[in-house]
């Protein structure tokens, strides 16, 4: 048996694009910068507990709306809980629901998607009036009811959210679909006997993954935004549990006496929306340089 | 594809999503935990009573004859009574008006932003005024409308004492209804309009590049003319419908903006019909929402099509 030495000098398309990619990423600071707050805030959510110098619900009545001083680098709350270490602890809710919710509607939109896309015909009638059906549902309504039917949590919030992002995800993957269908590898994984499954999602998905990639990067900031206001509303995480929406919700008593306690959680949520936002939009640019400017 | 033909289409395809959404408002209601019958019966635990409204209300009934009973008095304006016994329909005409208010002028706040920041970008592509109206778009994006409402009763109402920081006024007393308007809508409009403004650019940008704007520059016409009279109708066709889709957003933002601001309106009505399990008064308001959403999208689609005829003939479906 001879064996073939593997062409390692050879460049490799693969590899070649990675690399393409990687240096069109790196001339562009905004998303760079997006980037390096979005692993941040991944990194601090997921080390909160060795992060956070208090614990999170651990009350001071010695120090209640106390101002920022060393110990309390942020301050206080209402009940004398370090400002700081809740909203380190709340990025936690903040990440997960983002990463969950965008990750439940990627795993159920995308294969219909797909199949809407690659078969028209009535597949893709039905799924385009049940995509209809979904959307005449606000977000917000649609979380209030799960919440009224499931009960007020993270979870069910979470997963009101997914729900929310399926619509918009279906119609992003049958777009790509009925564009890819019509390219060139199709017709040849048939003559290779390939069936339809083979193609839809041996063939059709890996070539979209840049486009999923891009909204995946952008269904999180609203989903983060989201858990945020159900949150604030009473229909998502349930105190004493930080969350920077609850949060939120408690400082709005104390408006007049404390509003620095309105505004840091606010400012947690708009730096990491808006850091998700621009990595989104800088990575759509490296993938289609086509779009936008 | 003849207009009659087209409008049918459309018209029947909004009802059969009109008739699959209520039907899973109905089974929604049903599976929220918790027994209508007691809750209408005051909490209480008479078998008799219970019995009795069972009766009264069908509730003794199969799903699928409750679910027809339901629809056919829903179309004849009778959503049922709700806890306290008052008609739903008749609060929710009570409360509607207050949030039509608040999203017509938010639209106009998002329009009157959206719009001309869009052009702005589009005519002066990547020069400094371009990446201010870009990056102040994704701002907008990514800030909370709650969370800016809050800083706005901090600045305005708790701090300044120049507007109030809750409540509502009535439409006949014109001075106090819009000091009270003022900032939901700004609240409301300004995420909006960084949507708005996003997809403006976009189409402008097509629309510049496009073959007529070509003509009407050869042609020699001048610049503003090109612009405001070609490039920019034909970009208002696509924004047209982007206005349509974000009335979702819309009526989500409309639920949170009242909230904050102390708004007694239609999406007020919501989180407190959920709170107190009113099982009648969920199921009117959310089948009301969904029937707007799709009558509103629907007479997007027809005008859409008017502004467009193409559209009539080729691409129907998107």
């Amino acid at each position: 048996m001879t064996t073939v030495d593997a062409p390692v000098a050879l460049p490799n398309p693969r590899a070649r694009r990675r690399r393409l990619l990687r240096k069109r990423f790196l001339r562009r600071p905004m998303a760079v910068a997006g980037l390096i707050v979005v692993v941040g805030f991944v990194v601090v959510a997921i080390f909160a507990p060795l992060l956070a110098p208090y614990d999170p619900g651990a009350t001071d009545f010695n120090a209640l709306l106390a101002h920022p001083s060393p110990e309390h680098w942020l301050g206080t709350d209402e009940l004398g809980r370090d400002e700081l270490s809740r909203l380190i602890w709340g990025a936690r809710a903040s990440i997960q629901a983002g990463v969950f919710a965008t990750v439940l509607a990627m795993v159920v939109a995308v294969p219909i998607g797909l199949v809407a896309g690659y078969y028209r015909g009535w597949i893709d009638t039905v799924i385009a009036r049940l995509t209809d059906v979904l959307l005449a549902f606000p977000f917000l309504i649609l979380a209030v009811g799960l919440a009224a039917i499931l009960g007020p949590s993270l979870m069910n919030a979470t997963i009101a959210l997914g729900i929310a992002a399926m619509p918009g995800l279906i119609r992003v993957a049958r777009g790509e679909a009925l564009a890819l269908r019509e390219e060139d590898f199709v017709p040849a994984a048939v003559a290779n006997g390939a069936n339809d499954m083979t193609i839809i999602f041996r063939h059709i998905l890996p070539n979209m993954t840049s486009t999923l990639l891009v909204q995946a990067t952008l269904t999180i900031p609203a989903a983060i935004i989201g858990e945020a206001v159900l949150s604030f509303l009473g229909l998502g995480v349930q105190p004493p549990t930080p969350s920077w929406g609850t949060m939120l919700q408690d400082a709005q008593s104390y408006l007049a006496q404390a509003p620095r306690l309105a505004v840091y959680p606010g400012l947690a949520i708009v730096i990491a929306a808006l850091a998700f936002n621009v990595l989104g939009d800088g990575l759509r640019d490296i993938f289609d340089p086509r779009t936008t400017r | 594809m003849t207009m009659g033909g087209f409008l049918l289409r459309k018209v029947g395809a909004a009802l059969i999503v009109l008739l699959l959404a209520s039907m899973l408002v109905f089974l929604g209601v049903r599976a929220i935990p918790g027994d209508p019958a007691i809750a209408l019966g005051a909490e209480s635990r008479d078998p008799a009573l219970i019995a009795a409204i069972r009766h009264k209300y069908k509730l003794d009934e199969p799903l699928p004859v409750q679910y027809v009973h339901w629809i056919w008095l829903a179309v004849h304006g009778d959503l049922g009574v709700d806890q306290r016994q008052l008609p739903v329909a008749n609060t929710i005409v009570n409360r509607l008006p207050i949030t039509l208010e608040l999203a017509f002028l938010s639209v106009i706040v998002a329009v009157g932003i959206g719009i001309p920041a869009g052009v702005i970008a589009a005519t002066r592509r990547g020069k400094p005024s371009d990446y201010a109206v870009t990056s102040g778009a994704l701002v907008g994006l990514s800030v909370p409308h709650f969370w800016l409402g809050l800083l706005m009763i901090v600045w305005f109402a708790v701090d300044l004492h120049w507007l109030p920081a809750s409540g509502y006024v009535s439409m006949t007393h014109p001075i106090g209804n819009l000091e009270h308007m003022v900032m939901p809508c700004i609240v409301l409009g300004l995420g909006f309009a960084a949507v708005l403004m996003r997809q403006m650019r976009s189409s402008m940008l097509s629309a510049l590049g496009a073959d007529y704007v070509r003509t009407a520059r050869a042609k020699g016409l001048s610049e503003r003319t090109v612009i405001w009279r070609h490039a920019l109708r034909n970009s208002l066709i696509t924004v047209t419908t982007v206005i349509g889709l974000q009335l979702g957003a819309l009526i989500s933002g409309a639920v949170i903006t009242e909230t904050i601001f102390g708004i007694a309106g239609f999406g007020r009505l919501t989180i407190d019909a959920v709170n107190q399990r009113d099982y009648a008064l969920i199921q009117g308001v959310v089948l009301v929402a969904a029937a707007g959403y799709v009558l509103v999208n629907l007479l997007v689609d027809i005008a859409y099509s008017l502004l467009n005829p193409r559209i009539r003939v080729a691409g129907a479906r998107e």
